[in-house]
């Protein structure tokens, strides 16, 4: 297998691969492009790879949730004292990241405004994929305290889809940590892929074909 | 509103302060006929806040307050618009202008009342720079129409928004919210 492009793309940006998701990907592709291209592999060593890779995938996916460092109301204070010592979610893998480019999680703690709802949205289209949101909060439940304001967004569901909610006014540090293993419950039942729809679209073909 | 029966609400008998007066009767001395009334409040809270202790209402026509204004900054040293605050009573809106001076501490309100359908007035921010998005609020939120202010655009809410949700009669979600 080729693997000098990747050592050298890995050499040339040096710091955008602090985190492990672009490398993966990458590697995720190569290894796929290899697969396509080989001649001699079986559609069952294929398989193979595609399933045992994916499972260690997801337990890796699980034990390194990193939400978007993004604090909208008072349950971003909460989730301040979340990831501080006493609760210290790190322990779970899960670290708070500054930049979308490289986040799995967006935790939406507040109330979505009729305004911050198009930032709201762009910042999680900007989330590589696979990417998950958490409505922290009763105001990103269901605009919460402030369901009668004329400004307010009726949860943040309406705009982009979550996949945990946690409720309280605010929520305890207990509790979001709970929503977060409860979404590292989610992934970890996920279906097990590893590699992209190229080698996906080669096996169903392979197997229309037999 | 209180509700019946509530035990009604402490008025301060105390005194105007002395400067407060002076200032009133030196307003209305310079501005007779244009001003309709400039009187020194009682002072609110004795001892807690200083600012607050000295208070000059001056309620008058809109068409005065530039000439008004500019006096004060220049003669009296009002130095700083702290607030613009508007008032939708249901027949007319009133706005006010809260001047405040770091020399003497004390808080001059101009109020002005204006046509509520068309409500057009001049803009401190001609005098005061950092009355500009103070006004601005008040015409994102209440609709006061500010005429000869800079920059008259919405501050708080996206430039789509239709109406000016702080008026008594805005109708809540109406047609064209998407949520």
């Amino acid at each position: 297998m080729d693997l000098e492009p990747l050592a050298r793309a890995a050499e040339g940006e040096g710091v955008l691969f602090t985190r492990s998701k672009e490398l993966l990907m990458r590697t995720q592709n190569l290894i796929e492009r290899q697969l396509v291209e080989a001649p001699f592999v079986s559609t069952f060593v294929k398989r193979l790879v595609d399933k045992s890779m994916g499972e260690i995938l997801k337990v890796g996916q699980a034990a390194s949730i990193w939400p978007l460092h993004l604090g909208i109301a008072c349950c971003a204070i909460e989730m301040a004292a979340m990831g501080a010592s006493r609760f210290d979610a790190e322990r779970l893998g899960i670290l708070f990241w500054s930049s979308p480019r490289q986040c799995d999680v967006l935790f939406i703690n507040g109330t979505v405004s009729r305004k911050f709802a198009p930032r709201l949205r762009m910042l999680y289209d900007q989330m590589p994929e696979p990417k998950w949101a958490l409505a922290v909060g009763n105001c990103a439940i269901s605009g919460g305290p402030f369901f009668e304001g004329y400004n307010t967004v009726l949860g943040a569901d309406q705009i982009l889809p979550v996949d945990v909610y946690v409720p309280g006014c605010p929520p305890r540090p207990e509790a979001m940590l709970f929503g977060l293993i409860k979404l590292q419950e989610k992934i970890l039942m996920q279906r097990a892929d590893f590699l992209g729809t190229g080698i996906r679209q080669e096996l169903a073909r392979e197997a229309g074909a037999h | 509103m209180l509700p019946p029966g509530a035990p009604p609400v402490p008025v301060s008998t105390l005194p105007p302060a002395p400067e407060c007066v002076e200032l009133a009767a030196r307003i209305e001395e310079a501005f007779k006929g244009k001003v309709k009334a400039a009187k020194a409040m009682n002072p609110l809270n004795p001892g807690i806040q200083k600012e607050l202790n000295v208070f000059v209402d001056v309620a008058t026509d809109h068409k005065a307050l530039p000439d008004l204004w500019r006096w004060l900054r220049d003669k009296e040293g009002f130095d700083h618009c702290s607030l613009v605050v508007a008032i939708d009573h249901m027949d007319r809106i009133e706005v006010k202008h809260l001047l405040f001076s770091y020399t003497s501490h004390i808080t001059v309100e101009t109020s002005a009342t204006l046509d509520r359908i068309d409500p057009l007035m001049p803009s401190a921010s001609l005098a005061w720079r950092g009355a500009n998005w103070l006004e601005r609020e008040q015409f994102d939120l209440m609709g006061v129409k500010f005429v000869d202010h800079p920059d008259l655009r919405r501050v708080l809410l996206p430039d789509d928004w239709i109406g000016h949700p702080l008026r008594k009669d805005y109708e809540f979600r109406q047609a064209g919210e998407w949520w």
